[in-house]
């Protein structure tokens, strides 16, 4: 547990075995706090001071020009009191799945074909997977809102395949606006957990498959009895980031939906941008955003502490 | 039979994933503001230069540019020392240190950008390069640490341990040995941090007025209050996409295949 | 285990912080007072250079564009420096941008509680008030439409008080807009009321034709504003929306208008599923063709030379029978920047924008003039032919009312998210009225 917090996302799994014998010198960690010392100072000035009046704000209510008041608890208390605000935690775990637990498996299935096997062509398909990931998401979010659109591609080609009755209004529609904006974050994200598993996969040691593969295991199985538990580092990584991902959507919602239809759609992140910057509640917007923090901070103890158990 | 299989659900998932771009050039190649697909004879191909021409992108990709070398070179000395100094020397205090330090990849910027506004203000730094320059690195540290300091953590302790030996000092031995064993993850670092920085929209938004916008805020010239031109949203998408796309092409052999190598040397 | 800590770090911080509470640096400046002594000089004011930022592009841009260049040949001393911002980013960053040193001197703010409210209230922007009187701004411009750029002493109240943005040679109204090709090949004549309407609609829909081309994807609400201005009282609904808690959205129209909305859509007169159109592929087709009628903000369909002969405009009459009621506010509100340097200069830039050469000007760029009933308007162009008449009217009848979502910071976000509901079936109109009154109530509580 002190060792790593959240994991590791370079190609080595941490060498364990090394580290014991090489704890750092007593010298060496106050050089080592010269050495950061840069780093942290900007850190401080661009992160931590913000933060901390961010939470200050939290505290009162305030427009953003003129005098504030302490209005104390009252927008925590809005922000979990108030129906609209509350859903947006249930559109979050919606989106957990699309953002997380989906781009997770499909990142492993793709990472699992690519490794295995030498093929010609794994390169292209690498290049295309990751290829969502360097688009900038304001454009990316214009593209399926013409994709979803009742005339758009998506219904079209439903139509061709004979699934006319399954074409719907998608972001218009009250159920399914959420899981098609999800889908969208499936469609980004997958490439970076691919990416993630690639490197991780690549570092396991070659003769654990020759073992399993001596054990006469097949692809499926030395998957399972190989790979995944090769990946735990990875995946505590692959987690943490998607699922704080989701809970800080923004872009996506604003250009394609807004929230809407009704506030179906609504995430925090829209909630506090709404706050801060269209109607005049900075105070309001702080909240949100300290809580989201404290929630993300959450996540991750609870995935550090899974991914490195037993 | 196992090759054919991986082809075929590999192509699936690729023209799942390819079937969006493939709207998108369409959208960007349309005549009609809203995009709607047209035959290949009738494509707007002029969209492209009116994009360029409209959003002053040779003066937003210029701006754009200048900001995100500075700070993926910035970007790579702060992650260089951060990561040096918690992953390999320890850091006096670093039980309560490194938790802060992670603490910053998982806070969203619209909760900090209005104190962050005032505050640069009161030095002067808003609507400024050096500013949002100095914020991208600030936001950046986080995980540069987080990286760098994971891919000195998995070199071998005993090339550190023969270094000492030799009498070398921690800053010539990150010089001389660490950084260039850590190269893949190096190179890592410098397409996220180039990415993420091209990318940017909402920092900018905020920090950097007129001729000071990037190319991504650029972008919202095609979209008024009440009418967007989204054909040339999109051709204007694909300039911006177009050098985080050259530079993934450069390097994604040193990208992903590099990191193999890396990994393997061990 | 480490991690808990951060979050004890960061409170810790936060404590320690000094006691001053956010927004205690920024008092309000002398700048909410009226200066005493005020110049229309121009000339003597030596060179000047002022920073205009607006969220004006196309047609609106080519016309800022010229209105500059005009003022600057008017008067060789004065440079202004134009930037240009997407509505988006300026109605974010304004107040922030006011703050700068660096700032705009003249900027355009939108109206109503959401930006220009809380930029006059922290004193980011001047009281106009001596110019107001040194330029007479009172004759000239209907006070409907002053209404809507003034602030009281104490900032609870809106359309009564001090000058604190200006209007400008034109405007933005929601009206009715036809096909007219359409609506020949239909056989009918432009509807004058709504009864009119009503009937053509139902005929173009027995006809097979699209009565109305909309779509409520990103919650689309001129429709809906449309129509209630034809249905409220003016007085009323001018005093609802500028903050007179005594009177109630049932009063001025709502719930009919939400009711007939409805209506329309269940009766089908709007494109099959209109739910999953958004606003931009809407003005698309019908732009393109498609639908007979929509309701729209003037200068949102940008209708090139040969469209404009082929679109009619309409400010019907109200249902009541007497004069006509129409939405309407000039396009963004002229603001001065309380750290501008030279406001008189501002001034005489914010009064050019109100005369009769700069309505001109935009005539000629196809925008809808105002406050200057010579502009000639090209005899080709239906639409705006038709569009001028309707200014012209509401600026003789002194029938504008403001937008409805400046009633409160949250209302657009209101009206828009229960007009998907309703559409929905989710909510009824009753409901949507009461919405509508709880979001404005709390806003006036929270005022006060």
């Amino acid at each position: 547990m002190t060792a790593t917090a959240t994991g590791t996302p370079t190609p080595v799994s941490e060498p364990t075995t090394h580290q014991k014998s090489a704890r750092p010198r007593r010298r060496n960690r106050w050089i080592g706090l010269g050495f950061a010392a840069l780093p942290l100072a900007v850190y401080a000035l661009v992160v931590l001071v913000p933060l901390a009046q961010s939470v200050q704000f939290s505290f009162y209510q305030w427009d953003g020009v003129s005098a504030s008041t302490w209005a104390g608890l009252d927008n925590y208390k809005t922000f979990l009191t108030d129906p609209v605000l509350r859903s947006t935690f249930g559109h979050v775990l919606v989106l957990i799945g699309f953002f997380a637990l989906l781009p997770i498996a499909l990142g492993l299935l793709s990472a699992a074909l690519l490794t295995r096997a030498k093929q010609p062509g794994m390169a292209v398909y690498r290049w295309i997977f990751f290829l969502p990931q360097v688009m900038t998401t304001v454009v990316i979010a214009l593209v399926f809102k013409r994709i979803y659109a009742p005339d758009g591609p998506l219904n079209t080609a439903l139509e061709a395949v004979g699934l006319g009755s399954f074409a719907k209004t998608w972001l218009g529609d009250f159920t399914w606006a959420l899981p098609a904006l999800g889908m969208i974050g499936t469609w980004v994200t997958f490439g970076f957990c691919m990416v993630l598993f690639i490197s991780g996969t690549s570092a396991i040691a070659p003769e654990l498959y020759e073992a399993a593969r001596i054990d006469g295991a097949g692809p499926v199985k030395e998957f399972f009895a190989v790979t995944l538990p090769g990946l735990r580092g990875q995946m505590a990584v692959a987690l943490t980031l998607t699922i704080t991902a989701a809970l800080r959507t923004f872009d996506l919602v604003w250009v394609t939906t807004h929230g809407g239809p009704g506030t179906s759609t609504l995430t925090p992140a829209v909630a506090l941008y709404k706050a801060a910057f269209q109607n005049p509640q900075v105070g309001l917007a702080a909240a949100i955003g300290v809580v989201m923090a404290i929630l993300c901070l959450i996540i991750a103890i609870v995935i550090t502490r899974v991914s490195e158990r037993d | 039979m196992e090759r054919a299989f991986n082809y075929v659900i590999l192509t699936i998932l690729a023209v799942l994933v390819l079937f969006p771009v493939g709207t998108f050039l369409v959208a960007a190649l349309s005549p009609d503001r809203s995009g709607k697909p047209v035959g290949f004879s009738d494509f707007a191909w002029d969209n492209f230069a009116t994009a360029w021409r409209d959003a002053d992108f040779s003066r937003a990709m210029t701006v754009s540019l200048i900001v995100a070398v500075c700070v993926v070179a910035g970007q790579v000395i702060l992650a260089l020392l951060g990561g040096y100094a918690f992953g390999v020397l320890g850091v006096a205090g670093d039980k309560w240190l490194f938790p802060v330090v992670l603490l910053g990849m998982m806070i969203s910027l619209e909760a900090i950008i209005v104190p962050l506004y005032y505050q640069f203000r009161t030095f002067g730094l808003t609507n400024s390069l050096p500013g949002i320059i100095l914020i991208h690195l600030g936001m950046g540290v986080p995980f540069g640490i987080f990286w760098m300091r994971a891919a000195f953590r998995a070199l071998p302790r005993s090339a550190f341990e023969s270094a000492e030996l030799d009498g070398a000092g921690p800053l010539r031995m990150l010089r001389s040995m660490a950084a260039p064993m850590a190269r893949p993850a190096i190179y890592t670092l410098i397409l996220l941090s180039f990415m993420w920085t091209w990318n940017d929209y909402f920092l900018s938004l905020v920090f950097l007025h007129g001729d000071n916008q990037t190319a991504t805020v650029a972008l919202g010239v095609f979209q008024g209050k009440y009418v967007t031109q989204i054909n040339l949203m999109a051709a204007g998408g694909l300039i911006v996409a177009a050098p985080v796309l050259a530079l993934y092409v450069v390097f994604q052999r040193k990208f992903i295949s590099g990191m193999l190598a890396g990994a393997i040397k061990e | 285990m480490k991690i808990y800590k951060a979050g004890m770090v960061a409170a810790l911080l936060a404590l320690g912080l000094t006691a001053c509470s956010p927004g205690s640096g920024t008092s309000a400046t002398d700048a909410t007072k009226a200066p005493d002594t005020v110049s229309t000089d121009v000339a003597k004011a030596g060179n000047v250079t002022l920073k205009l930022t607006d969220f004006w592009g196309g047609a609106e841009g080519e016309w800022i564009k010229q209105v500059v260049a005009d003022f600057q040949k008017k008067y060789p001393n004065v440079t202004i420096q134009r930037t240009n911002e997407d509505w988006g980013q300026l109605n974010s960053t304004l107040n922030l941008q006011l703050q700068d040193d660096s700032g705009p001197d003249i900027a355009t703010a939108n109206n109503g509680w959401q930006s220009l409210g809380t930029l006059a209230k922290g004193g980011l922007v001047r009281n106009l008030d001596a110019y107001a009187k040194a330029y007479g701004w009172d004759k000239k411009v209907p006070t409907t439409i002053a209404r809507q750029n003034q602030f009281s002493g104490d900032f609870k109240t809106m359309g009564t008080g001090s000058w604190f943005s200006t209007p400008m040679a034109r405007t933005s109204l929601i009206g009715l807009y036809y096909n007219a090709d359409k609506l020949k090949s239909l056989g009918l004549e432009p509807p004058k009321t709504l009864a009119d309407l009503e009937t053509a609609a139902a005929k173009a829909k027995a006809a097979g034709e699209i009565p109305f081309e909309y779509g409520s994807l990103d919650g689309s609400t001129t429709i809906l504003l449309g129509t209630q201005a034809m249905l409220a009282d003016k007085k009323k609904l001018n005093d609802y929306i500028y903050g007179d808690a005594s009177i109630k959205a049932g009063d001025i129209g709502m719930t009919d208008a939400i009711t007939l909305t409805k209506k329309w859509a269940d009766a089908g007169y709007f494109p099959p599923k209109f739910e999953g159109i958004d606003y931009q592929t809407a003005v698309a087709n019908y732009v393109g063709g498609k639908g007979v009628f929509r309701w729209e903000y003037t200068g949102s369909l940008g209708l090139d030379a040969a469209k404009q002969g082929k679109y009619g405009y309409l400010q019907l009459a109200q249902a009541s029978g007497s004069g006509t009621v129409g939405v309407g506010a000039a396009p963004g509100a002229m603001v001065i920047s309380s750290k501008s340097k030279n406001p008189d200069v501002a001034a005489a830039f914010l009064d050019f924008l109100m005369s009769p050469e700069t309505g001109q000007l935009a005539a000629d760029r196809g925008l809808v003039p105002a406050l200057s009933p010579d502009v000639k308007v090209p005899a080709t162009s239906l639409s705006l032919t038709d569009e001028s008449k309707g200014a012209a009217t509401l600026d003789s009848d002194d029938g504008y009312v403001p937008y409805f979502d400046w009633s409160s910071p949250t209302m657009l976000d209101t009206i828009s998210q229960n007009l998907q509901l309703v559409y929905a079936g989710k909510m009824t109109p009753d409901k949507f009225t009461a919405a509508v009154d709880k979001d404005r109530d709390a806003f006036l509580a929270g005022q006060s």
